[in-house]
């Protein structure tokens, strides 16, 4: 399994553009995509705890949508 | 997510309604009963069930007459009153919030009261009050109606009677993750009889409403763990207290993290934990103290919403109306002049990405651990 414990800008990225492209998603949505498209298979609570941590980005950030949906709001 | 447990008489009303067959729409069910004790408890005239504070604040704007070319004073801070004011097809102006309390500031509230202005509509954000007594003389004033916004701030006294009471309108939410939670629901309470049918009048209909009506009305099913709830969640409010005071503890002990103040006379249910990181001046990072609370595995967060919302694109750009301009862009009914532009809410502005923020509604010993937590990560960047 991949790491997620650490804040890394990449990946970073790379969920919020899945976000962004299908918004609203759920998690487990944003986790077959990671590993899809980038090759990275991650624990789905470890993804979440991840995905909490970048509604703290910005000015790209991810918003809850509703209970497990989540979208992005771009504030540049 | 609080404490709540659903293990109590939730079952047996649901089994009852069921077993009635009636699941929606009886003033005579479990929605006029929570209703009553809702009325009862906070000592009003009258309490409104609805599927959701939103479409209750939505009515409310609706109650408070605001319309095409009218204003709403709303709260920088979140975003909820904006919205509803533009389901409305008003226009929303903001009102900076206090330094020390991150409340809306009533002189700044009074300061854009215009021509147009139909309603302020303010926030009790995380479970602290507003001056709200303050706010509704403003509102009298001007002759507008002042909604209460009590998503945050069940069963919270300010002064001698709990906030709800003090505006025209008081707007509870019952939504996941609040106080009391029935998966999604509201309460709203007014003493005014004017306003309470004004509410009722667009929340339900038929097959032809005398207005634009909608269903926002509450089914039977969440009106009875609505009523089962009502009986506990004081109890919870005094174990989010026990945690808040914990959490304290350590922002207390940290001289660059400044916390939250209470005023006298304000009381506190907590609901978001919330400080202000003041590293700058100690030559501590904002963005090392992030990562220091990301790798405690806590679920803290910085910032919020980051920004206030008039500077969101939703308010800035014409897009919530399929990119056709009304409300807020080139409205011809809109006879105001009000621009969303930097620094209009300066405190707002300041506050809003140096926001260290946590869950404060969980069991005193979970508050414990969060607070170690929090410990780590401050000796953690100090100690760099």
């Amino acid at each position: 399994m991949d790491d997620l414990s650490k804040l890394c800008q990449e990946t970073s990225d790379r969920i919020m553009d899945i976000v962004d492209q299908l918004q609203p998603v759920g998690a487990p949505v944003v986790q077959q995509e990671l590993a899809q498209r980038h090759g990275l298979e991650v624990e789905l609570k470890q993804l979440v705890r991840y995905m909490e941590w970048l509604r703290s980005s910005f000015p790209r950030k991810l918003v809850h949508a509703g209970p497990d949906a989540w979208s992005v709001v771009d504030l540049g | 997510m609080g404490i709540d447990k659903f293990d109590g008489k939730e079952l047996e009303y649901l089994k009852e309604i069921l077993a009635s067959g009636q699941l929606s729409g009886q003033d005579s069910g479990f929605k006029g009963k929570v209703e009553a004790a809702f009325a009862e408890a906070y000592g009003v005239k009258h309490a409104i069930a609805g599927s959701a504070a939103m479409s209750l604040l939505i009515a409310s704007m609706y109650a408070a007459g605001a319309g095409a070319g009218d204003e709403v004073i709303c709260d920088p801070l979140v975003q909820f009153h904006a919205i509803s004011a533009m389901w409305q097809n008003a226009h929303p102006t903001w009102a900076d919030v206090c330094p020390d309390t991150w409340l809306m500031d009533p002189e700044s509230a009074r300061a854009n009261i215009t021509p147009q202005t139909k309603a302020i509509c303010c926030t009790h954000l995380w479970g602290q009050p507003c001056e709200v007594d303050a706010l509704r003389k403003v509102a009298d004033d001007a002759g507008v109606v002042l909604i209460e916004d009590c998503a945050h701030a069940m069963f919270l006294p300010y002064k001698e009677k709990y906030v709800g009471t003090w505006g025209h309108i008081g707007v509870f939410s019952l939504c996941q993750g609040k106080h009391m939670t029935t998966g999604d629901g509201g309460i709203a309470l007014t003493d005014d009889d004017e306003l309470d049918r004004r509410i009722r009048s667009i929340i339900q209909f038929g097959e032809s409403p005398p207005h634009l009506a909608t269903v926002f009305r509450m089914t039977e099913m969440t009106a009875a763990v609505a009523l089962a709830q009502l009986e506990k969640v004081k109890g919870y409010i005094e174990e989010y207290q026990r945690s808040y005071v914990v959490l304290e503890e350590v922002v207390s002990g940290c001289d660059w993290l400044q916390s939250r103040v209470i005023k006298p006379d304000c009381g506190n249910s907590p609901y978001i934990f919330s400080c202000l990181f003041r590293g700058d001046d100690q030559g501590i990072e904002l963005e090392d103290f992030k990562q220091a609370l990301f790798d405690t595995g806590e679920k803290f967060s910085i910032g919020f919403t980051q920004v206030p919302a008039y500077k969101y694109k939703l308010f800035t750009q014409p897009m919530a109306y399929q990119n056709k301009g009304c409300p807020l862009h080139n409205c011809p009914y809109y006879k105001g002049d009000y621009e969303y532009r930097d620094g209009l809410c300066p405190n707002s502005e300041q506050l809003l990405p140096r926001l260290v923020n946590v869950n404060c509604m969980v069991a005193e010993e979970d508050a414990r651990r969060v607070a170690d937590a929090l410990r780590q990560a401050i000796a953690q960047v100090e100690g760099e």
